[in-house]
């Protein structure tokens, strides 16, 4: 068995220590995210309360609370599944992010770049008119229950209309991506121009699509974060043919990829991945567009790695964007989406400037 | 690029139409909260409180001062309007065209000599016009003036965007609207001849004073200032009540909570937060920078308030379906059930700077302290 | 249909071949012999690359067959026609910043494991496709920073990674300075002849054509039109009528093949050869 002289570490079989070591790295900053999200919020609660809590929750132990009630309530019924729900969506977002860039070979497209969000849109305000409905499931009120129909259902018709002879055009995809979101932005318009009731709740609607991530106790997060672990899990097994994908159509396919069925489980694992945040927190932009943008710039564009690593880092990222909303101006409540945004676009010029020119990403 | 650009201004645009409404919402809180619901089939007008019921103040204390807890007293860009006497009504002007008055928001309004044909934008303006006897004059009136029921015959003429054509069409001689109006349409209105005037008030304090001066404008005053008066007289009254009072509950004043964890309320500078203070209680909510935050709920646990009044009632939300969310049942308020369902009777009451204001305000301080009321 | 004896590698039968916008080839028949090195010239438009499209699979044929060692492409899956044949385009660059070696590994596509991941196995396949590339000392270097020529022996050591048995090349040596284009067909002759790879390229220089293939097939608007030996199909009339050039033809002492020089005009002189006809098809 001969090895190669001068192999490239980064080259060698599994990510290689340097990949590892990334990924390491990575994991042990959303478990921090994850701490000081719960440890910190617009009421101020004892550090080591979180551990007592925890403590007491185990069958045998039982130490007398030097907290207060309400801080129980809020540690382990509000804030957590608030934090957990937070990273759920960065993780799904930047894992969508990296899925579409990969698909559309392109490192400005972002899971909403097919009309989805359009889509979502539309979705929450039709569930806004419903609202005495009173439908509930799975601890989901109809809004970001329809948010979520929105979301899919419209990249699954952006899709079909983009079919032509069996074969999917990435050019198709994106008009006709655009042409919906577009429709379905026009339509959301009329309705709150028709409806009264969307008027009275316009700040509701602003603030949703704004992106605020709201976790109405722990029945979502125990219904949605499986399904985005099971849609990176089926991202990471699609990353060989993303890369492959970077060839273009014809290339992939000369390395004996089949393009079609790859592009229809990247938009099916992408699209579901999206509507999962949607569902959680509303339209959050920039997440899925800067965290995969940002992490290939530094680990290089290699999806095997990259899918992991800005998932784990988008996870952070939301956590952290998530906390500021909810305490930089207590007790008012941003909208995330405002903090994405201001902390998202001065970060993407300067990125794009110190790739100088060269689109090489 | 061009996906970047759509990025960047997708957000922005949103952001730009928020600050635009908050600057509009910082300029009246009552005209925009959401209590206008389904009109109800007509129930009769809470019956005034003869003034007999309520007891005495005791002549030997001094007569309290009025003073309101400083977070009850709004602090708006404009002073709110004192209460005029005869030096500090300006002189008006008088030539063919009508006189140059000064309105709620200050500005200088040419009102015709005589004035018969009234249109009426707010519907805290339609009842202020009937209760000085003008409401004979008024021709047409927005989607959302229901009280007193004489307004419901009048034609409609739209609510957030009023259809202006109609208006002109109506050739009125003052059209009465409130702080919420938007600066188009008064442009569009003036431009066709048509003067418009604000009445409003950003405190509850100032109903009086606007009521007044509408009557000058339409050339009911000596009526007009027989309303403020009784107004003023009653707020007075229970203003007294409430002095007495020496507990204050917490107050959660619920907007609306279409998602329980991230509840609308109201904060400083608005309407409502001045009413609750006057009604005896203290909103929880009233460190807030906005008049209309969005609060995370983890913020109502912390501050545990002791009433919760359901603005969003005459939208389905009932007390029940607060005590069954996620969480809320360890308040307080829920626990002692002292959640008032505001009926959209009583929503109309207290989001209308006008001469209900008082009815309003005496639901809000019966329920908060029915001991004050049973001597 | 398959061939009783051993097959052909590249045996295209009565190929014809529409785009939305009309035909472009009429009836082609070519064979290909295992391990036979073959040079297909025309001149542009003539459906060059419809051809090879074709033959690879990747375009569907309106009417004929092509089978590849007996196999009609028809029936394979791009994963089964990816471990026989290696395509070799122009070279390109990449959306994103890949490192050649990367690239190259690219070619193992339909050899990854479940996780996504190479085994050794791969690695010194790619090891060795690079090494006959000649592009090892690139490896770690990013692909789009390299110069058109190293970038074409990139992609060349891309399909070498898949391990084909049959090379087809679409214009190699397009865009390349000279230099690089000898380097390349260098490359591509030493390279074929060590796997016993069937190669089929098609190229645009025919003096190049001629001076690396021993067999030449012309194709014109579509059709085959000379399909042999490269001193018989090069020759001054077959210039003439298909290409519309006057050249000279002169033997090559070393490898007795032709190569060819193409009559230029000097500027300002009027063409003495009025008879000839140079209008190009």
């Amino acid at each position: 068995m001969t090895v190669s002289q001068g192999r490239p570490e980064q080259m060698a079989r599994w990510h290689g220590p340097r990949g590892s070591l990334v990924l390491g790295v990575l994991v042990g900053l959303l478990l921090l995210s994850l701490m000081m999200g719960v440890w910190i919020g617009s009421v101020g609660i004892h550090p080591l309360a979180l551990f007592g809590v925890v403590w007491n929750a185990l069958p045998f132990a039982d130490v007398d609370p030097w907290w207060r009630a309400t801080d129980s309530q809020i540690l382990v019924g509000i804030r957590l599944p608030r934090v957990i729900g937070a990273a759920a969506v960065g993780v799904a977002l930047s894992t969508a992010g990296v899925l579409f860039q990969g698909l559309l070979r392109n490192p400005l497209a972002d899971p909403f770049v097919i009309g989805s969000s359009g889509g979502a849109a539309l979705g929450a305000a039709a569930g806004s008119l419903l609202l005495s409905l009173n439908i509930a499931f799975l601890g989901f009120g109809i809004v970001p229950l329809l948010g979520f129909v929105g979301s899919f259902v419209t990249v699954w018709i952006v899709y079909i209309l983009s079919r032509h002879h069996g074969r999917t055009s990435i050019s198709g995809l994106i008009l006709a991506g655009f042409a919906l979101g577009s429709v379905a932005g026009a339509l959301n318009a009329l309705l709150v121009i028709l409806s009264d009731q969307l008027q009275i709740r316009f700040m509701q609607t602003i603030s949703w699509i704004l992106g605020g991530v709201s976790v109405n106790g722990w029945a979502p997060i125990a219904s949605v974060v499986p399904l985005v672990v099971v849609g990176v899990v089926a991202g990471f097994l699609l990353t060989a043919r993303l890369d492959a994908l970077a060839l273009g159509e014809r290339g992939a396919t000369r390395v004996g990829v089949d393009v079609e069925r790859t592009k229809l489980a990247v938009i099916a694992t992408a699209s579901l991945l999206t509507a999962l945040a949607v569902s959680l927190s509303g339209l959050v932009a920039f997440v899925g567009l800067l965290v995969p943008h940002a992490v290939r710039m530094i680990i290089g564009p290699n999806n095997r790695l990259l899918l992991p690593a800005a998932a784990l880092a988008g996870g952070s990222f939301l956590i952290v964007a998530d906390l500021l909303a909810r305490t930089l101006l207590a007790p008012v409540e941003v909208p995330v989406g405002i903090f994405t945004a201001i902390v998202g676009s001065p970060v993407f010029v300067l990125l794009l400037r110190r790739a100088r020119g060269s689109y090489d990403f | 690029m061009f996906h970047f650009i759509q990025q960047i201004t997708r957000p922005l645009l949103v952001v730009a139409v928020v600050v635009m409404m908050s600057a509009c919402g910082q300029d009246d809180a009552a005209a925009s909260l959401p209590v206008q619901g389904p009109v109800l089939t007509a129930t009769p007008v809470m019956a005034r409180m003869p003034t007999a019921e309520v007891s005495p103040v005791p002549t030997s204390t001094p007569k309290p001062a009025l003073t309101l807890s400083p977070a009850a007293r709004s602090t708006p860009a404009v002073a709110s309007t004192p209460i005029p006497t005869a030096t500090s009504i300006p002189k008006p002007t008088e030539d063919e065209s009508g006189r140059v008055l000064i309105d709620s928001a200050g500005r200088e309004v040419r009102v015709p000599t005589t004035v018969v044909r009234l249109v009426s934008l707010a519907p805290s303006a339609t009842e202020i016009l009937y209760a000085i006897g003008a409401g004979d004059w008024l021709v047409g009136v927005d989607d959302f003036s229901n009280f007193p029921d004489a307004a419901k015959d009048l034609e409609r003429l739209g609510s957030f965007t009023p259809d202006l054509e109609r208006i002109i069409a109506m050739e009125p001689d003052l059209v009465v609207a409130a702080r919420i109006i938007s600066p188009e349409i008064i442009e569009q209105l003036s431009n066709a001849g048509v003067p418009v005037w604000i009445a409003d008030s950003r405190d509850v304090r100032g109903v009086a004073a606007s009521i007044r001066d509408l009557g000058v404008a339409v050339g009911r005053e000596s009526a007009a200032d027989a309303v403020a008066t009784e107004l003023e007289a009653r707020l007075e009254t229970l203003a007294a009540l409430v002095f007495e009072v020496l507990d204050r509950p917490r107050v959660f004043y619920e907007l609306d909570a279409s998602d329980p964890m991230k509840p609308f309320t109201v904060g400083p500078g608005n309407f409502v937060h001045d009413l609750l203070a006057m009604a005896g209680g203290d909103n929880v909510f009233a460190d807030a920078s906005a008049p209309f935050p969005q609060v995370s709920f983890e913020e109502v646990l912390a501050r545990d308030p002791q009433v919760i009044i359901l603005a969003d009632a005459p939208f389905g939300i009932t007390a029940t379906a607060v005590k069954e969310r996620t969480g809320w049942d360890v308040l307080a308020a829920v626990r002692d059930d002292r959640i008032l369902e505001v009926s959209p009777v009583l929503g109309d009451m207290i989001s209308r700077p006008g001469p209900r204001i008082a009815d309003g305000l005496e639901e809000l301080a019966r329920f908060m302290h029915p001991e004050a009321f049973m001597k | 249909m398959t061939s009783r004896d051993s097959p052909e590698a590249i045996d295209v039968r009565g190929l014809q071949f529409a785009y939305d916008d009309g035909p472009v080839l009429h009836s082609v028949d070519l064979s290909v012999s295992p391990g036979e090195r073959v040079a297909l010239i025309g001149p542009n438009g003539a459906g060059k690359s419809t051809l090879l499209g074709c033959v690879n699979g990747f375009l569907r044929a309106t009417a004929g067959d092509v089978c590849l060692f007996g196999q009609d492409v028809r029936t394979m899956s791009a994963r089964e026609i990816a471990r026989v044949v290696g395509a070799v385009p122009q070279e390109f660059q990449m959306p994103f910043a890949y490192r050649v070696r990367t690239v190259v590994g690219l070619g193992r596509s339909i050899h990854l494991n479940l996780l996504g991941a190479f085994d050794e196995h791969d690695e010194e396949v790619i090891d060795r496709a690079l090494e006959r590339a000649e592009v090892t000392h690139l490896q770690g270097r990013e692909f789009n920073a390299l110069s058109g020529g190293e970038r074409q022996r990139v992609v060349l050591a891309l399909a070498l990674a898949q391990e084909p048995d049959i090379l087809l090349l679409d214009e190699p040596t397009a865009h390349l300075d000279l230099s690089h284009q000898i380097e390349v067909m260098e490359l591509i002759g030493r390279v074929g002849h060590e796997r016993g790879a069937t190669v089929l390229a098609s190229m645009h220089d025919i003096d190049l054509a001629s001076a690396f293939f021993d067999r030449v097939v012309v194709l014109d608007r579509g059709r085959v039109v000379a399909d042999g030996m490269t001193p018989e199909v090069i020759t001054v009339d077959r210039l003439r009528d298909t290409f519309g050039v006057d050249a000279d033809i002169t033997r090559d002492p070393a490898s007795g093949r032709p190569r060819v020089t193409a009559r230029v005009r000097a500027v300002g002189s009027r063409n003495k050869k009025s008879s000839s006809d140079l209008d190009s098809v």
